[in-house]
């Protein structure tokens, strides 16, 4: 009898473990959030909190609703965005569940939108501190610039999909398809730039009416502070200087008409002559491989001297397109974004340790140093036709 | 031809060989990679791991030549036939805290990091509760059965690292790695004390000397165990600043585990790597935990042949809870780690190294 008591007992205890979790959260009750914008309060504003976050949530059933299925009434849209005020990112978090039936959940983070006004005041590093320390976070999402403000941006309707910030995502991947688009960043590589206190580069996207367009490049100097955009022309320069792009297409003027050369490959090896200090020489190799995608000029593809006299506009227009953006990279901003800097770093480490500080400010030695961008383009492919007119 | 391998209560080399290699794998390959490079600043610090590797595996050679010399006794039989009784009643009780004490840690350690990144809400009492109920039924059997349960969690747990790695590769940046050999080597040497905490546990065969049915290769089994953990932890440490680079290892609580957060299969279906690897790794400190507790239960037994095993391990249990409390935070728990780590070096280095010393010298021989 007292056996039996006692495994009783025993069970009875046992039962008590299984009473639940303490951490469960239905999947009906979360709040998936997509995307974050954070813009920097006006001054009205401000007393509330100089941050303004806003987070992009999903609304599950409108993923699933299909086109002229609004009979019953509600509308099918797939997200809806929640702005709030803080000083702290994690304030504004929390007060959001003020908000929202549906408390927000951050693992599904894909994008974090910065305005140019918070990246001018130089607050990207403590904006970005949450997303980073949080365990909801992951490293891999991604960052961008956009030129007005970031809760304008997330609240586009695409045409093509139902989210923005998935339509935002998917367009900063066409790097492999346009070079003028800066590679998507994502916030584990911020925060690398931000401990080895280097200046770096963000996408930017900008709101065109009802469209989006993600390009053009947001520079940022060593304190994290917005210093200057890149054109198109410039990023693409700057993405050909950095062995970034993989793909992209050069337009070279040949004979008044126009050709189009795709970049299907691109070797980027630096080479440094550090023999003086005070002016360092910096050799840039490029090779390009590529095809001919489109001739508007009667050109005889075939013949090694034509291919031949095609890939020496090709090169000269990859140096005038590098070589621009350089001028403005050395002369006008004075931020190392090539990752010069990182090569003297890993091949002249002793050298590299005495004048670090004096790179980019101080005596200004990035501004000094000597670039040389020697570029070997080369085609491959013609197409499959030979004439067309 | 034996007709059933498995029926006696002994042990032979894989288990052996699986049981040092995963008693030594424990919380330290999470945050290696960080207290490495916090002190080396650059990729150097794989000398500092290589260092630290080479002199445990060397200390864990000291202890399997102690044991083979010793076939069938234990650390208390040892020290008695060496230096005497009293002292080795004292070495002995020293031994039975320090892996008590190291029970706690990893029991802590499990929960504060499953806080950190599983529950939210759990508090960690309750999780560190759990833990050490399931540690109290683990060491209440007989010994052998922790080691069965080695070679069958060894594979997994060197798979999902691998796995782990592999998944990782195309993050990879061989640039990060640059520069090499930029470190002071005196500087490599010191921090290479860090790596050999990591490195500690192979102290059990002190006292699984009694079970093992082949002490002659245990120096064999016990220094390729040994390698197991050195080669994990240079391939993660390399692969994690070339993932990340110096600067933001450095600057991340668990590198590792960040790693398996990185993790991310195009299509999107399976995002959450980490869960995976956090349950697995749970399987490895489960092992350390349980083994250092079935230790601490064998050293307690030797001294006192007469304790009930179940009653002893249900009587630590209380005890064992009240010091898993103690440490309030991180940095309380990293102290009480390098107090483990200085106690683990006195009775697992220094002290084997001194009775083998002695025994040599006062020609003293086992009864084999």
């Amino acid at each position: 009898m007292r056996r039996v008591c006692c495994v009783g007992f025993a069970a009875l205890i046992l039962a008590l473990g299984l009473t639940g979790c303490w951490d469960r959260v239905e999947i009906e009750d979360r709040g998936f959030v997509v995307g974050a914008g954070i813009d920097l309060a006006d001054e009205e504003e401000a007393q509330n909190g100089q941050f303004i976050l806003t987070y992009q949530f999903v609304i599950p059933g409108g993923l699933q609703a299909r086109e002229g299925d609004s009979k019953n009434g509600s509308s099918s849209k797939a997200y809806f965005n929640l702005s709030t005020n803080a000083n702290t990112m994690f304030a504004a978090a929390r007060k959001m569940s003020y908000q929202t039936s549906r408390s927000p959940y951050l693992q599904h983070m894909r994008m974090i939108l910065i305005s140019r006004k918070l990246s001018e005041s130089g607050e990207l590093a403590s904006v970005l501190d949450l997303f980073l320390r949080d365990h909801e976070m992951r490293r891999a999402t991604k960052i961008m610039v956009t030129e007005g403000d970031a809760r304008e941006v997330l609240a586009t309707n695409p045409k093509n999909e139902k989210l923005p910030v998935m339509f935002f995502e998917s367009t900063s991947l066409n790097p492999t398809k346009s070079s003028s688009i800066y590679p998507p960043t994502n916030i584990g590589e911020v925060q690398a730039y931000i401990l080895s206190k280097s200046s770096f580069a963000l996408p930017i996207i900008r709101k065109l009416g009802n469209e989006v367009s993600v390009s053009g490049t947001a520079l940022f100097d060593n304190a994290q502070k917005l210093k200057g955009l890149l054109n198109e022309e410039e990023t693409s320069g700057l993405n050909i200087l950095r062995g970034t792009a993989k793909d992209g297409v050069i337009e070279v003027r040949v004979n008044d008409e126009y050709i189009a050369y795709e970049i299907k490959g691109l070797r980027q090896t630096i080479q440094a002559d550090v023999s003086d200090p005070e002016h360092i020489r910096f050799t840039i190799h490029l090779e390009l491989e590529g095809n001919v995608g489109e001739t508007q000029e009667r050109l005889d593809l075939l013949s090694a001297h034509q291919l031949a006299e095609l890939e020496e506009k090709t090169e000269q227009k990859v140096i005038r397109l590098t070589n621009g953006t350089l001028t403005k990279l050395q002369q006008e901003y004075g931020l190392d974004v090539i990752g010069l800097g990182k090569e003297l770093d890993r091949r002249h480490h002793a050298l590299w340790q005495s004048i670090k500080d004096d790179w980019e400010q101080g005596e200004r030695y990035f501004s000094r140093c000597d670039i040389e961008v020697k570029v070997r383009a080369k085609i491959r492919i013609v197409g499959s036709t030979l004439e067309t007119k | 031809m034996k007709s059933f391998e498995y029926g006696d209560r002994e042990v032979g080399t894989y288990e052996v060989f699986a049981s040092v290699a995963n008693m030594v794998i424990g919380f330290g390959l999470l945050t290696l990679p960080r207290i490495i490079v916090q002190k080396t600043h650059s990729v150097d610090g794989w000398v500092s791991i290589l260092i630290g590797g080479v002199g445990a595996i060397f200390f864990s050679w000291i202890v399997a030549k102690l044991i083979s010399r010793f076939p069938k006794q234990n650390l208390y039989e040892i020290g008695g036939a060496v230096i005497g009784k009293p002292l080795a009643l004292l070495i002995t009780l020293m031994f039975a805290v320090y892996m008590l004490a190291f029970v706690a840690y990893e029991t802590r350690g499990v929960a504060s990091i499953s806080r950190l990144y599983l529950f939210d809400r759990t508090p960690v009492e309750i999780v560190s509760l759990v833990f050490l109920l399931v540690l109290i039924y683990g060491v209440s059997g007989p010994s052998v059965t922790l080691f069965r349960l080695n070679t069958l969690f060894l594979p997994i747990v060197i798979m999902l690292i691998f796995v782990l790695l592999l998944m990782n590769i195309s993050h990879f940046d061989f640039h990060n790695l640059m520069p090499f050999f930029v470190t002071d080597w005196r500087e490599l040497v010191i921090t290479s004390k860090e790596s050999t905490f990591s490195f500690l546990g192979f102290e059990i065969l002190l006292f699984y000397n009694s079970i093992l049915n082949k002490p002659k290769k245990a120096v064999k089994a016990s220094t390729l165990g040994m390698l197991i953990p050195l080669i994990l932890y240079l391939l993660v440490f390399l692969i994690t600043l070339g993932m990340f680079g110096a600067e933001v290892t450095a600057s991340t609580l668990y590198p590792t585990e960040e790693l398996a957060k990185q993790v991310e299969v195009p299509g999107g279906f399976f995002e959450r790597f980490e869960s995976i690897f956090f349950s697995v790794w749970i399987l490895t400190l489960f092992n350390s935990a349980a083994m250092a507790f079935d230790v601490s239960l064998l050293a307690i037994e030797a001294v006192f042949s007469k304790a009930k095993r179940i009653a002893l391990a249900i009587g630590l249990g209380p005890i064992l809870f009240l010091i898993i409390m103690q440490p309030q935070n991180i940095d309380e728990l990293q102290l009480f780690a390098e107090w483990i780590s200085y106690a683990g070096i006195g009775v697992g280095m220094v002290v084997p190294t001194l009775l083998l010393l002695l025994a040599i010298l006062r020609g003293v021989k086992g009864r084999a």
